[in-house]
Order: C-alpha cells, then structure tokens, then sequence
C-alpha cells in the first residue's frame, strides 16, 4: 500500500524535482560559509546567498533584497518581527484564527506591557477587515502594528489582507502577514498589498527543504536582532551591524538549504503560480464536492474551493478525529493530520475545541486518484 | 593583493559588496572582489579592487544603480590613502 500524502499544511511532500540535488550540490562542492572567508570557495558561496535572496525577492515583489532576512522557518521570522518591533505600551491587534506562531509570542509580549487584542472571526473562520480597522481605531491608544495570517492553518480561510494593507499604510499602523499556508500558492506583492513584514517558511508550499524561511522588512524598519554574534565582519564592534541582512542573521546560514528553497522556487516559476494554484482549487473542489455527498461529515470553512488556501477541515459526526486519522493511515495508507493543528483558538472559533478536526491538505504532486481514494475511505468509515 | 595606484572600494555589509560585484560584472567593468585590507573592515570584510582608470566609470555606474560605496582608498608607496568618491 503506498502512502497518499495529504499534510502538505504541515510540510510540502514530496518536495519540487531538483530540491535535493540542490542542497546536495552545496554540501557536497561548496559546502563553506559565505560572508566569512574572502577565499574563492567562500566568495562562491556569498554569490550563492545573493542569488538567492535576490530570486526570494523577485518572487514576492521585494524591490530591494537586502530586505529579506533568512531565518529557519515562519516562526523564527513571525518571533523576529514580533519581538524585534514592539516594546512595552504597544497595542497589536489580531485574529483568533492565528498559529500558536503568533499566539505564543504575542502572549509572552502581552506579560511585557504589550496590548493585545484578539478580533474574533466568524464561523467559517473568516476575520472581517472592518472589524480590524474596528479595534485598531477604538480607544485613544495607537495601534502598532495588525499580525494577521493570510490563510487559516486549520480551515485554510483567505483573509482580506489585500483590503487591510493599503489601510494600514494610510494609518502608519505596521502589516504583519503570517504567510505559512499562503506564500507560493497565492499571489503575494509585498508593495502592491501594502505589506510591512512578511514572514515564510520554506519547506510548505514554497517547496524547499525544512529549516529554511525569511522575514521580509519594509524599509525603513529596523528589528531588534532575535540572536546576537558574528555577522562576519566589524569584529570590534560589540553590537551588531546596522546594515540589513546581516543585522539580523547572525551565525552561519542554512546555505544547502536554502539552496533547496531555490530550487523549489525556480519550479514554481516554472510551472507558474496561477497553474499551481488551478491544480489545488480543483483537487480541493474534488474533496469538497465529495464530501458534501456523504453522510455525516461537517466540513469547516467557507466550503467554496476558491476561498480555501489548500487546506479542508472536516469531522465525521460522533467520531474522534484522532480515531479517524488512524484509520486512514492504518487502512488505507493515508496521512492526514487531526486534532488542534498548534492553533486553539481557531478551533475555538469554528467550534471543534478541544477535539479539533481531520485535516487534508493536498499539495502540488497530488492526484485526482488521490482524492477518489481518500473519499472511498472516508465513505467507510463513515459508515462504522 | 594591491599594486601601485590601485582603488579598492569597500560597502557597508557582504550583501552591497555582492551586490556591487553583480552589477560591476554586468556592465563588463574588470574588478575584483578580495578581502578588505586590515584596518579597513567596516562591517564587511570584503573590498572591490580595480584599477585607477576605470574608478570614475564604476561609481558612475553603481550610482545609475542607486548604489555608493562607502569609501574609496588608493595603493600609494606609503600605504591606502582614502580617495574623494565624486564621479
């Protein structure tokens, strides 16, 4: 029985064709640190990361790459930009349907002085953007800054960032977009959606290998360093440099990995966004439309494939998802991932606290006979 | 690594001085990318050396790029003498 791969909210499985070679190249033939050494084998490695940056940049319209910060993950950059630019007396607002990415951090910041207001979404987990401008106005205390996914990890609902960006911006209130379920499935224009920080993994739908990410910074921001050390040049100096990228990436980067990330990048362009995106809506609308036609199965979310970011939340009436999720894995070889998805408070919102749901996510190597599987299954255990 | 007359130009991080090699190389200017001279080291270790006789069409060219060194030095017999960097 061969495994059916349906977690891609978690990690992208398998990854783009040329990802391993890619970060085998590096460990294999340049596997030196680049920003450190002047040698030729150094400098190759330095021209490396620049390139990289620079086809991270061009990807999401980022006119000046020295702007994106590597970091392991969306949460390193989510913690960064949290960390790095609010100070005690800030008010932040929010979304109950966020990661515990933005929840964990934001509730250590609340405990330094930090206001945060949590704006509830509705049923199907969308965030009404008057109701951010709402709670972002209120009051006589300024906002600094709005941290909102741009896609739901657990009912993959679309947030309006598009309507909220050219508003923050008008407000001078900062645009943190968490684009862990979005970034290389929808479109993302950091100037055109009025974005000020953009955090991305790596290894989901971007398709490159786990451990790599970035923080995109406007200019003109400047975050306070997450971690403190070599920068690979100014020893003397006790602090850290001004100058961004290397102000807020100390120590060696994740060069074969990040040589990974380009690699999926470059296939993305390749087969273009809008085809990727085609190729999920439709797989997702399979899994929808199957599953409207069994019996006792509640879908969360909107429902509609266009408005779901490559991710279905679903429970089977009086069952435990963890049960479900271990049939599916033991019966028919199928991995999907159940319970609270490292967000509660979504769960809270569209009402599977604390169970949480069964969640499929297909990614882009995905098939239609995929899903006719994954329905015939769930048909099953439908059934008892 | 410096011969008589030469210019080195140094930037502010690794990532302006690959960014200044990427564009010197495109525009076909002969540079060379080699570690910044002790002392010199502001905040990155690497300098851009080339020859006196195109130092004006390099900075002209990084400017048209929106891009400035941070400073300029010349190899002269009594040691790196900072250079004016006015095109």
């Amino acid at each position: 029985m061969a495994d059916i791969y349906l977690d891609n909210a978690a990690t992208s499985f398998p990854k783009a064709p040329g990802v391993s070679r890619a970060v085998a190249e590096v460990i294999d033939h340049l596997g030196t640190s680049p920003g450190r050494g002047s040698y030729r084998l150094a400098l190759q490695a330095g021209r490396l990361l620049f390139d990289i940056r620079e086809t991270v940049a061009d990807f999401f319209g980022i006119a000046d790459a020295s702007r994106v910060v590597f970091t392991s993950g969306a949460t390193e950059a989510l913690n960064l930009a949290l960390f790095g630019l609010l100070q005690p007396g800030d008010r932040v607002i929010t979304s109950s349907m966020e990661h515990n990415a933005v929840l964990r951090p934001l509730h250590a910041l609340q405990q330094r002085g930090i206001e945060v207001v949590r704006v509830p979404a509705d049923a199907s987990g969308l965030v009404a953007a008057h109701d951010i401008r709402a709670a972002a106005t209120q009051g006589t205390k300024r906002t600094r800054m709005v941290a909102l996914t741009h896609a739901a990890n657990v009912t993959g609902t679309i947030q309006p960032i598009e309507e909220l960006g050219p508003w923050c911006r008008a407000e001078g209130i900062l645009l943190l977009v968490d684009a862990a379920q979005s970034a290389g499935l929808l479109p993302i224009d950091v100037e055109a959606q009025g974005i000020d920080l953009l955090a991305v993994p790596g290894h989901k739908n971007l398709l490159g290998p786990a451990g790599t990410g970035f923080l995109y910074v406007r200019e003109g921001l400047q975050p306070r360093p997450l971690n403190f050390g070599g920068t690979g040049g100014d020893s003397t100096s006790p602090l850290p440099p001004e100058e961004l990228p290397e102000r807020l990436e100390s120590g060696t980067v994740n060069l074969p990995g990040l040589a990974g990330l380009r690699a999926g990048l470059l296939y993305l362009q390749s087969r273009g966004l809008q085809a990727v995106r085609r190729h999920k809506a439709a797989l997702l609308e399979q899994v929808l439309s199957g599953l409207k036609r069994l019996d006792g199965v509640r879908i969360y979310g909107p429902g509609e494939a266009a408005c779901h970011a490559g991710v279905v939340s679903i429970n089977l009436a009086g069952r435990d998802p963890a049960e479900i999720g271990y049939r599916l894995d033991a019966d028919f070889g199928i991995c999907v991932r159940t319970g609270l998805h490292c967000a509660p408070e979504a769960h809270r919102t569209i009402g599977s606290f604390p169970d949480g749901t069964v969640r499929i996510s297909p990614g882009l190597f995905n098939t239609s006979a995929d899903i006719d599987t994954l329905l015939q299954a769930l048909h099953v255990l439908a059934k008892g | 690594m410096l011969k008589s007359d030469d210019i080195i130009i140094i930037f502010g991080s690794p990532h302006r001085a690959m960014k200044a090699e990427k564009i010197l190389k495109q525009a076909h200017l002969p540079i060379t990318l080699i570690p910044a001279p002790a002392g010199l080291v502001e905040g990155c270790a690497l300098a851009i050396r080339l020859a006196e006789n195109i130092f004006q069409a390099v900075l002209a060219t990084l400017a048209a790029a929106g891009m400035e060194p941070s400073k300029a030095f010349r190899q002269t017999p009594t040691g790196l003498q900072p250079v004016e960097k006015a095109a």
